[in-house]
């Protein structure tokens, strides 16, 4: 089938024949291949506009494929029939109504063989020829139809040039016919919102909708797509009786979904009279479809460039999927030459760049970006046109500096190549472990067979195959909830890290598990070390200050009694046993015999510290080689473990040593066998308390703060007494050890339950010989 | 790999029927489409004209994922190539992080032929010649076109 006929294989012009004759070559193209014949053109007649010339084709080839005929102008060449493109259009229905543009199936009468043409040069060659412009129609044999409707005639020859008309089988002189909008340049489309009533629904008198040009566009923030393809127009044609002389035809437009404005289609059909008065009263069909085709090809006027078309949102789907899908279909049916195996590749085995849009060839892709992603080299996963990148770089340096476009591709679009779904997964992860590396502030999980990144912000963990880099819009909205939260504190709010491969939550500070926020803590490298300095203040922290029980702030006192009121959070508290004090009535604490620091309230009167006063249990201590280990209390320190409330088994721990590292699982059995031994089987904490120099700085501990500080062992004198205690005692009287111990459990507990087993540790001192000096 | 020698082929029927101005292209083995003779004229207006510089092309089996070699056969004093029996030298298109596939032998060439018009002696192999280059660009010319005479007449 003939679907387009040039002249020349690259648009040359047709050769002039001797004298009047004209010899052409067409160049015609089937479905499948060019084909080419000649054509010996005999010129019958002529009038202002056109030269009727009799042609024979040369080759029989022409016979076969001109079955179905389609003229069209191409290089000012119409054969057949059609209207002069550089003149009002004429349409020589005569020459077509007698079916020669459909060379007949006898081939041995030549005069059946005869076609018509008109013949224009571009620059408007002349023809003398002295023959009668009346009667220019030998009489084809085979045809029979002088005594047809010249409505069903034209109709005949319409379907034979556009074969995918539809006739209407109820009406034979209706027809329908699709066209299809693909405009040379690109549509500007936006899609206004249905809010704005407006635009959807204009005046049908006013074209206001279809002709609002760039100035008096909508806003600029409305996103505009650049559509190739539109919904087709159909048309509907129905000749009625009469026509062509005394009516004219009835076109009806429509498209589906209505892009163009029922007015503005208005306009288009209302333009089919004017054909028809131009052409004569005469057969208008063609010519006004021609007119419909070629007004397509700029879209009725929205493709110039500054032209804005408005389509209603509803459509919006439907018209960009259709661009898609057409547009995909096009690039189907095309041929590119693969830049890198240099062969032409049909469009359904290439791939377009999303973001370059150079094509190459899938197979091509799919080796270089296999081999590149499984050889990790991430920075090559990109288009392969020399200086690609480079010039789009710059163009986007001149643009906008600020959008830092990623240059490699995308996984998804990795995934439409298509690359295997493990490739573009490993593809996923190298570039976000790439990203994590080079970052300085990524933060490690510190467990040691894990070593996962800590959760970020700025590099999350790409979850399926998404590299999320707009992550950062999404972080900043859950931000402020906490932002308003924590204001005050805005320290521990970074502190926390989860690890996100084994979600373990730490701190980023001391790299220990979670602690809470308020938790005072000493900044750690990432390898568990402390650096010398961080050790010293550390130490002197453990024996020089007190943790405020509400925010964990280390207060140190210069003078003064033991009622402290936090720097920083404002509570109220003991600096002996950094209990909570109630703001109304805080000497209280210093007035009831049930604490620890009764009638202590001036003790330390004169400061705390090697540097200030005295040092109740720091600076005036004895030296003790046992004393102060220091590696153990920094591990207690970096123990997160006992944050829960403590377990009633260890109670001394939480004495003396709140954070029960772990090594102290050994020594665990020692001091509590002589705790045994020496209380009763129900110790009363009431002898305990009344002794004022007992409970020390080990008692600082305050139920809130336990295991937030972890300064407090090497304070007290008791710590090193127990070393060398353990063990002797148990082993006489092991039941009635067990029978003591579970007593002195359940007593724990009870007293846990009231908030007092800080008391217990009173029980430590049954010599005084740790007693810290009372002033 | 087959892609490779196929397109190697079209390259090579693309060189050597349309040879780029003053560069012949043959095999140096015709069952082996990876090795290339290549001579190039010393270009005019430089002082490398008059000399005839065998070059050796040498595609790996993964060409074009990755970037062929290209040395100089004929001994050439120029910054950009070592004045030596291996006559290496750097040609930005063909660095690995600079290759892309779909960048051709043709360019590879006309980039090689472009550099003995304009050497870049701040990406210099020859210190020396890079030297004289930049500093008496009349020592360097004469330099040259005496080195051309002695090795690549």
């Amino acid at each position: 089938m003939v679907r387009t006929l040039e002249i020349g294989e690259q648009g040359e012009q047709g050769e002039q024949g001797e004298g009047d004759e004209l010899k052409i070559k067409l160049n015609f193209r089937t479905e499948q291949s060019w084909q080419s014949c000649h054509l010996d053109f005999f010129p019958l007649a002529f009038d202002d506009d056109a030269i009727l010339f009799d042609s024979h084709f040369s080759q029989p080839a022409w016979h076969k494929s001109s079955s179905t005929t389609r003229s069209r102008i191409l290089n000012n060449l119409v054969i057949g029939w059609s209207i002069n493109h550089d003149n009002k259009p004429i349409c020589l229905t005569t020459v077509v109504t007698r079916n020669h543009m459909t060379p007949l199936t006898t081939p041995a009468a030549h005069p059946t063989n005869t076609c018509f043409g008109t013949f224009s040069f571009p620059e408007q060659k002349s023809f003398l020829y002295p023959g009668s412009t009346g009667d220019i129609l030998p009489t084809p044999t085979t045809t029979t139809s002088t005594m047809e409707d010249e409505r069903t005639v034209e109709l005949d020859c319409i379907a034979a040039i556009f074969p995918e008309i539809i006739l209407d089988p109820s009406n034979p002189f209706s027809a329908s016919i699709e066209l299809p909008i693909n405009p040379q340049n690109p549509v500007k489309v936006v899609f206004p919102a249905a809010s704005d009533g407006a635009l959807v629904t204009p005046p049908p008198s006013d074209s206001s909708q279809v002709t609002v040009d760039s100035t008096t566009a909508p806003a600029e923030n409305i996103e505009s797509h650049n559509l190739s393809y539109l919904p087709s127009l159909q048309i509907h044609i129905t000749l009625p009786e009469g026509y062509p002389e005394e009516k004219p035809p009835k076109f009806e437009l429509s498209t589906s979904p209505e892009w163009l404005s029922r007015s503005y289609l208005d306009e288009l059909q209302a333009y089919g009279d004017n054909v028809w008065e131009e052409a004569g009263r005469s057969a208008a069909v063609y010519g006004y479809i021609d007119f419909l085709q070629q007004s397509a090809e700029n879209a009725f006027g929205f493709a110039k460039p500054g032209k804005i078309l408005e389509i209603p949102q509803d459509y919006k789907i439907s018209l960009l999927d259709l661009d898609i899908k057409a547009t995909q279909a096009a690039f189907e049916k095309e041929t590119f030459d693969c830049g890198v195996c240099l062969d032409p590749k049909k469009g359904t085995v290439c791939h377009r760049m999303i973001d370059c849009g150079h094509v190459f060839c899938v197979q091509c892709l799919q080796d270089f970006y296999n081999n590149a992603i499984t050889e990790g080299d991430l920075a090559s996963v990109r288009c392969l046109t020399p200086d690609c990148a480079k010039k789009r770089d710059e163009a986007r340096v001149s643009s906008s500096k600020k959008t830092r476009k990623p240059r490699t591709l995308s996984p998804s679009e990795l995934l439409q190549i298509p690359l295997e779904h493990d490739v573009v997964t490993r593809y996923v992860k190298l570039k976000h472990k790439a990203e994590l590396e080079s970052d300085k502030n990524t933060i490690y999980c510190p467990r040691k067979w894990c070593q996962g990144a800590a959760r970020s912000k700025k590099h999350r963990k790409p979850e399926g195959l998404e590299i999320n880099n707009e992550s950062d819009d999404e972080s900043d909205n859950e931000e402020p909830v906490e932002n308003g939260k924590k204001k005050d504190f805005s320290a521990g709010r970074d502190l926390l890290c989860v690890c996100e491969d084994c979600s373990f939550a730490f701190c980023s500070r001391c790299f220990q598990g979670w602690h809470g926020e308020f938790t005072f803590c000493i900044p750690k490298t990432s390898n568990g070390e402390l650096t010398e300095e961080d050790k010293a203040s550390m130490e002197y922290l453990k024996l020089h200050t007190t943790p405020c029980p509400t925010c964990a702030a280390p207060a140190q006192k210069t003078h003064g009694c033991n009622h402290m009121i936090c720097f920083k959070c404002h509570s109220h508290f003991c600096y002996l046993c950094s209990a909570w004090l109630s703001p109304s009535n805080p000497y209280q604490h210093y007035n009831t015999e049930k604490t620890s620091c009764f009638m202590r309230l001036w003790e330390l009167e004169g400061g705390d510290g090697d540097d200030v006063g005295i040092g109740f249990a720091g600076g005036n201590r004895m030296p003790d080689p046992e004393d102060i280990e220091p590696d153990n209390q920094i591990l207690e320190v970096e123990e997160p473990d006992d944050q829960e409330p403590v377990p009633p088994p260890v109670p001394e721990v939480v004495v003396i040593e709140p954070p029960a590292p772990p090594q102290e699982a050994l020594q665990r059995e020692g001091p509590l066998v002589l705790r045994i031994n020496q209380l009763p089987p129900r110790p009363a904490p009431a002898p305990v308390v009344p002794d004022p120099p007992r409970g020390g700085r080990n008692q600082r501990q305050p139920p809130n703060a336990r295991g937030a500080v972890g300064r407090q062992g090497g304070r007290g004198n008791g710590r090193p007494r127990r070393v060398p205690r353990p063990q002797g005692p148990v082993e006489p009287d092991p039941l009635g050890q067990e029978a003591a111990q579970q007593a002195w459990v359940q007593m724990f507990v009870q007293m846990a339950l009231n908030d007092e087993e800080d008391q217990l540790d009173s029980d430590d001192e049954e010599d005084g010989a740790w007693e810290i000096p009372v002033r | 790999m087959a892609s490779s020698q196929k397109r190697i082929s079209k390259e090579l029927a693309e060189v050597t029927t349309n040879p780029p101005a003053g560069i012949t292209v043959s095999l140096v083995d015709e069952a082996n489409v990876h090795n290339w003779n290549i001579v190039m004229d010393g270009p005019e207006g430089s002082p490398y004209a008059g000399g005839k510089f065998k070059l050796l092309l040498v595609l790996p089996t993964d060409y074009p994922f990755k970037p062929p070699k290209i040395n100089f056969k004929t001994r050439i004093w120029h910054p950009n190539v070592t004045f030596d029996e291996h006559g290496s030298m750097c040609v930005g298109i063909l660095k690995p992080e600079a290759w892309k596939p779909s960048s051709k032998i043709m360019s590879v060439l006309t980039a090689t032929q472009q550099l003995l018009i304009e050497p870049v002696p701040d990406d210099a192999l020859e210190a020396n010649a890079a030297e004289k280059f930049k500093n008496n660009r009349a020592e360097f010319n004469k330099e040259a076109k005496e080195w051309t005479k002695k090795y690549a007449k």
